[in-house]
C-alpha cells in the first residue's frame, strides 16, 4: 500500500491557524485535522515556530530618543523657511544689481555718447574753423 | 495640527518600529539611525500620505532603510562574522528575557528582509493578511505562500540554534 506523505489540506493549515480562512473552510479544516496525523504534524511544526516568535520580549527605545527625533524634524521644518528666504533674498539682489547695471550703463552710455559727440563735433567745427593750432 | 499628529505617531509607534529593527539589525546603534531616518523621512512625506496608512508607510520605510543598510553590510561580510562571535560571547552575560531577545533576532536576521517583515507584520503588529497584503502591495496569497516559506526556513533555524544550544549548555 502506498504511504501518503502529503496531504491536499497542508497549503491551508498556515491561514488555517491565523484564522485566515471563512468559516466554511476553517470548519473543514479543523475536521480533517482531527483524522491527519501528516497535517496534525505539520500544525505542531508550525505553532513551534509562533511559540519561539512570542517569546520576544519588546525593548524600550532608549531614554528621549523620540525627543531628539523631533529636535531634528524641528530642525528640519525651520530649513525649508530659511531657504526660501536665503532664496529670496539672492533672487532680489540679483534683479537689483541687474536693474540697476542696465540703469547705470544707459546712464553713462548716454552721457559718454553725448560728451563724445560734443567733444568730437567741437573739436571738429573747431580744426575746421582754425581753432587748433597745429 | 500635522505637527501634533507626527507627535502622537512618534509616540505610539516608534517602540513598535524600533523592536522591528532591532530584530532584523541585531544592533541598537543601527537600529537608532535607522528609527530616526524613518521619522525624518515620514515627516517630509507626511502631508501626502493617507492617515490610515501612516503605519504602512512607516514600516515600508523602515524596511527599505534597513535593506540598504544590510546591503552595506553584505559588502562587509567578515565583520558581521565577527559580529556574530562577538554577540555569542556577550550571552554568557545576559539575562533571560535578552538571551531569548537573541535567539529570535538572530534567527529573523538569517531570513530575507521580505520575510522578517512579513513576520514581523503578522506576529508582532497583529495584521492580518488583508492588511499585510496592503502594507507590501502584494496578494493575500502571495502574503501566504511567503509566510510559510519564511516559516519553514525559522523551524531549520530554530533547529540549528538548538543543535548549538546542546554543544555549548554554558552559553544559552
Amino acid at each position: 500500500m502506498k504511504q501518503k506523505n502529503e496531504c491536499d489540506f497542508k497549503k491551508k493549515l498556515n491561514a488555517y491557524i491565523a484564522g485566515e480562512l471563512s468559516e466554511m473552510e476553517h470548519n473543514k479544516v479543523r475536521e480533517h485535522i482531527s483524522s491527519c496525523h501528516l497535517c496534525q504534524n505539520e500544525i505542531r511544526t508550525l505553532q513551534q515556530v509562533d511559540t519561539f516568535l512570542f517569546q520576544y520580549t519588546e525593548e524600550e527605545v532608549p531614554a528621549g530618543f523620540n525627543e531628539k527625533i523631533l529636535n531634528s524634524v524641528s530642525k528640519n521644518r525651520a530649513n525649508p523657511f530659511m531657504r526660501k528666504v536665503i532664496s529670496f533674498s539672492i533672487a532680489a539682489s540679483v534683479i537689483i544689481s541687474f536693474m540697476a547695471g542696465i540703469m547705470l550703463s544707459n546712464g553713462l552710455y548716454a552721457e559718454t555718447t553725448d560728451f563724445d559727440i560734443t567733444i568730437g563735433e567741437d573739436s571738429l567745427f573747431s580744426y575746421f574753423e582754425g581753432d587748433y593750432d597745429v | 495640527m500635522n505637527n501634533n499628529k507626527f507627535e502622537v505617531l512618534l509616540q505610539n509607534e516608534s517602540k513598535k518600529i524600533y523592536n522591528y529593527l532591532l530584530k532584523i539589525l541585531r544592533n541598537k546603534e543601527d537600529a537608532e539611525d535607522i528609527l530616526q531616518e524613518t521619522f525624518i523621512a515620514f515627516h517630509k512625506k507626511m502631508n501626502s500620505v493617507n492617515e490610515s496608512y501612516y503605519k504602512n508607510y512607516l514600516f515600508r520605510t523602515a524596511y527599505h532603510k534597513a535593506l540598504n543598510l544590510i546591503k552595506k553590510r553584505n559588502a562587509k561580510n567578515k565583520l558581521v562574522t565577527n559580529y556574530h562571535e562577538m554577540e555569542h560571547f556577550e550571552d554568557k552575560q545576559t539575562k533571560n528575557n535578552e538571551q531569548k531577545n537573541k535567539l529570535v533576532k538572530d534567527a529573523l536576521s538569517q531570513l530575507k528582509p521580505e520575510e522578517a517583515l512579513l513576520i514581523e507584520l503578522q506576529f508582532y503588529q497583529k495584521m492580518n493578511y488583508k492588511q499585510i497584503a496592503e502594507t507590501l502591495e502584494t496578494t493575500q496569497s502571495a502574503v501566504d505562500s511567503k509566510l510559510v516559506r519564511a516559516k519553514k526556513k525559522l523551524i531549520k533555524i530554530i533547529t540549528e540554534q538548538k543543535k548549538m544550544q546542546e554543544k555549548r549548555p554554558s552559553i544559552v
